[in-house]
């Protein structure tokens, strides 16, 4: 097989060069057109003349945002690329926009698929396409068996108008696509990113297709201007395919460019960013490309030896590498023709998926024999090219702004494993505090029965010794030890309840959370002379969560104000408890009068380690894991206020 | 004769104000009291046990209380008793825990203390004692 190109200047030396190549002899004849003059009657006039002059071939056509001619680019051209194959097959057909462009792609494919596929080109026109959809849609058929290449037509950078055309017919809005048969055709397709990602990861938070408007929760067009400067969303989208998104796909570095910017300050992107998905500026630096192009020229030297090269190239490297997109194109074009043009985007594929790719350089190399010849190595040295450029010092600014960006984010880790530690830390301590509240609760709940168990066997006892024990005595002693026993029994089954923690989050009545509390909690209280009130407006009012957590919260307000008490010689010591709803949110108010909390630390209280207790007494951590709980597993939150004499602490529980 | 007879022979004619709060042990307790003592008066906290010690304070021989006590605790109680008469005869009833009121009772001249739960044998060797002691003083009083 084999490609010759020609450079477009009239209809006569066309037509003279088509015949003088003889190509309408040939039986299996490609033709590609790439039209730098992006309108319907140059479409229509190029097509009309190829159809007239190879009424056999297979003709398809693309607008363009440059062309591409062995290592020459242009704009404003015309490129006419005839293919010659000799072992392989060429069909081509063409869908028109629909549905979507997802049913487009698994239609136009559906058309011609067949298992000796080797390779598809597709162009596609009309700037409504969604490429990716278009591509998820040819994959539903392709599933990997064959290679995807192509791209989207262009125009000028103008984003008004593109068209594509099959064997005469111009498209405005759909796809064309060419199928390479054959058992002996080679095809390698490979692609060159070389833009560098810089600064950090940052995740979509709103997106919708290809439309973003926000990253990392912030207005996407305000985290532009943070890094790039406020100047930057006037020059969007015009210079969005210089500072594109980068994403990261099975490994590929996806550039997604920007195309347009809307009012509400919402930017369209080519090719679809999904909210969750991880992304990173990039940078286009010239050094890399061309860095990047040499490697890859050496890859392929060392694994394939092509006859034909279709370069589909993103419109972003003609306008950032400017004269040296030759040079990006040099080595390439050493091995064969070479022949193709910029878009506004890059169709690719390998054994897994297909991509719609931004930025990038894919190349479609084709071959139908094994034992070709190889050329000379190319081996002039890019650095010096790459010198003369002047990009070094780009390129090292974007290596310390990722450099500085690690290292912030090597240091935030220390600092979170750090305080992650220390949660962990805080949260074992609290859970102490509290198996020690627990503790001292049953030792109260206990004692009394325990005396009362004790005095009884000391009384059957001391009866009996002394000859005046009769059987109704024994009896009623003995019933009563039984009794005692069952309310320990009791007391400890509401203890592990306490204990274990719930499983699961549900529904549960405030008034019974209390209750437990009050039965575990009670006697201690009112040891300490402290007369507890529970008021309620509704049997039924709710919360939803884990219940166990809401215990602590309550039990920890409680055995707070039971010490401040302690300090305190006062009658009428009380604790008022209230369960109520307000619109739809429940809350419980635990007022007490033991003094409160003095003004100028009464804004402390929630920090971690405050305490007003004596040293070994208090771990300070009580109220803020309280707060933390409300918050986070509650959706509430933990509200003090002082009262004249003493606090009150509102619990409320979040909307549900 | 056993201890506990013994004992008997020397309360039978003496009155114990016996203080508890709880309701359960104070019965217990004061069932106890009952078969050795002439009489139990009962207090069920220490302001309610001093109103009573005032009406009957010339009676009361010995005075057993607990503690933590809601309204008037056991030591702001014996303070006032000893307001009243000096020399009268306490024996605190405590659990393990109040330890930190120890100094406290030394302070007010305790005759003894019983930890809670009771030991029977502790608790009547503490009565034979102090009884002794009571006797001791009556006597005296009465030789006199």
């Amino acid at each position: 097989m084999y490609t010759l190109n020609h450079k477009y200047k009239d209809e006569e030396s066309l037509v003279k060069w088509l015949e003088d190549e003889d190509f309408s002899s040939k039986k299996e004849c490609l033709v590609q057109f790439f039209c730098g003059v992006p309108t319907l009657e140059m479409m229509q006039k190029i097509t009309t003349l190829l159809t007239a002059n190879l009424p056999l071939a297979h003709i398809v056509g693309t607008t363009t945002d440059g062309e591409i001619l062995g290592d020459e680019v242009s704009s404003n051209e015309v490129i006419i690329s005839v293919s010659v194959f000799e072992k392989s097959m060429i069909c081509s057909t063409f869908a028109l926009l629909e549905d979507d462009s997802y049913h487009m792609g698994k239609q136009i494919v559906s058309k011609v698929h067949c298992d000796e596929v080797k390779a598809m080109i597709f162009f596609t026109a009309g700037l409504n396409i969604n490429g990716e959809e278009f591509l998820s849609g040819v994959g539903e058929i392709s599933k990997g068996k064959y290679t995807i290449s192509g791209g989207i037509a262009g125009d000028n950078g103008m984003f008004k108008q593109t068209f594509i055309s099959h064997n005469g017919k111009i498209i405005d809005n759909g796809a064309v696509v060419i199928v390479l048969k054959g058992e002996e055709l080679i095809v390698k397709n490979s692609y060159q990113f070389g833009w560098e990602a810089v600064g950090l990861p940052m995740k979509i938070t709103k997106s919708i297709g290809n439309r973003v408007y926000e990253l990392d929760g912030k207005p996407i067009i305000d985290v532009y201007e943070k890094y790039f400067g406020v100047g930057i969303s006037s020059l969007l989208p015009k210079i969005g395919v210089e500072i594109p998104l980068i994403l990261n796909r099975n490994g590929n570095k996806i550039a997604r460019a920007c195309i347009n910017k809307f009012d509400d300050d919402s930017l369209l992107f080519a090719g679809n960013i999904a909210t969750g998905e991880e992304v990173r500026f990039g940078i286009g630096s010239v050094d890399k490309i061309l860095k990047d192009s040499r490697d890859m020229y050496a890859e392929f030297y060392e694994t394939c030896n092509p006859q034909s090269i279709f370069i589909y190239s993103c419109m972003a490297r003609r306008r950032l590498l400017k004269a040296q997109t030759s040079t990006e194109l040099h080595y390439i074009s050493s091995f064969c023709n070479v022949s193709g043009f910029f878009t506004y985007g890059e169709f690719y594929s390998d054994d897994t998926q297909n991509y719609l790719f931004n930025e990038t350089m894919t190349i479609l190399a084709l071959s139908e024999e094994k034992n070709k010849i190889k050329p000379e190595p190319k081996l002039s040295n890019i650095d010096e090219v790459v010198d003369e450029n002047n990009n070094k010092m780009m390129y090292a600014v974007t290596h310390m702004t990722n450099v500085i960006a690690r290292e912030w984010q090597e240091r935030l880790n220390v600092e979170i494993a750090k305080n992650e530690a220390q949660e962990r830390q805080n949260f074992q301590k609290n859970k102490l505090a509290q198996m020690g509240e627990m503790i001292s609760m049953i030792a109260h709940q206990w004692r009394q029965p325990l005396n009362a168990i004790s005095a009884t066997g000391i009384n059957l006892s001391l009866l009996s010794s002394m000859e005046i024990l009769d059987d109704a005595k024994v009896q009623e002693g003995s019933e009563f030890i039984q009794d005692q026993c069952q309310k320990m029994s009791t007391t400890i089954d509401t203890f592990m309840n306490f204990v274990k923690p719930s499983k699961e989050s549900k529904s549960f009545k405030l008034v019974d959370t209390l209750d437990s509390i009050i039965h575990i909690m009670g006697t201690q209280l009112i040891n300490h002379n402290i007369k507890v009130d529970i008021n309620v407006t509704d049997k039924d009012i709710s919360m939803v969560g884990y219940e166990d957590l809401l215990e602590q919260v309550i039990i920890n307000i409680l055995s707070n104000a039971r010490d401040a008490f302690d300090e305190l010689k006062i009658d009428n010591k009380f604790i008022d408890i209230e369960i109520y709803e307000t619109d739809n949110i429940s809350m419980i108010r635990i007022k007490d009068n033991a003094g409160g909390i003095p003004k100028d630390i009464a804004d402390k209280i929630f920090n971690p380690y405050f305490t007003t207790k004596e040293q070994g007494k208090g771990t300070g951590i009580g109220l803020y894991m309280s707060l933390d709980i409300m918050r986070k597993s509650f959706n509430g939150d933990l509200i003090y206020s002082a009262t004249d004499n003493g606090s009150c602490f509102k619990i409320i529980c979040g909307a549900i | 004769m056993n201890l506990a007879e013994e004992l008997k022979e020397q309360t039978k004619n003496l009155v114990v104000l016996y203080v508890e709060d709880e309701d359960d042990t104070r019965n217990q307790i004061a069932q106890i009291l009952s078969i050795f003592f002439k009489e139990v008066i009962v207090g069920i906290n220490g302001f309610e046990a001093l109103e009573k010690y005032k009406e009957r304070g010339d009676d009361i021989d010995l005075v057993m209380t607990d503690l933590t006590m809601p309204q008037m605790d056991g030591l702001t109680m014996i303070k006032y008793i000893r307001d009243i008469d000096l020399n009268q005869h306490v024996v605190v009833l405590t659990a393990h825990n109040s330890s930190e009121n120890l100094m406290a009772t030394i302070d007010l001249q305790i005759d003894g203390f019983l930890l809670k739960p009771l030991k029977m044998d502790k608790m009547i060797e503490l009565l034979l004692k102090i009884t002794k002691v009571i006797h001791l003083e009556k006597n005296q009083f009465s030789n006199n």
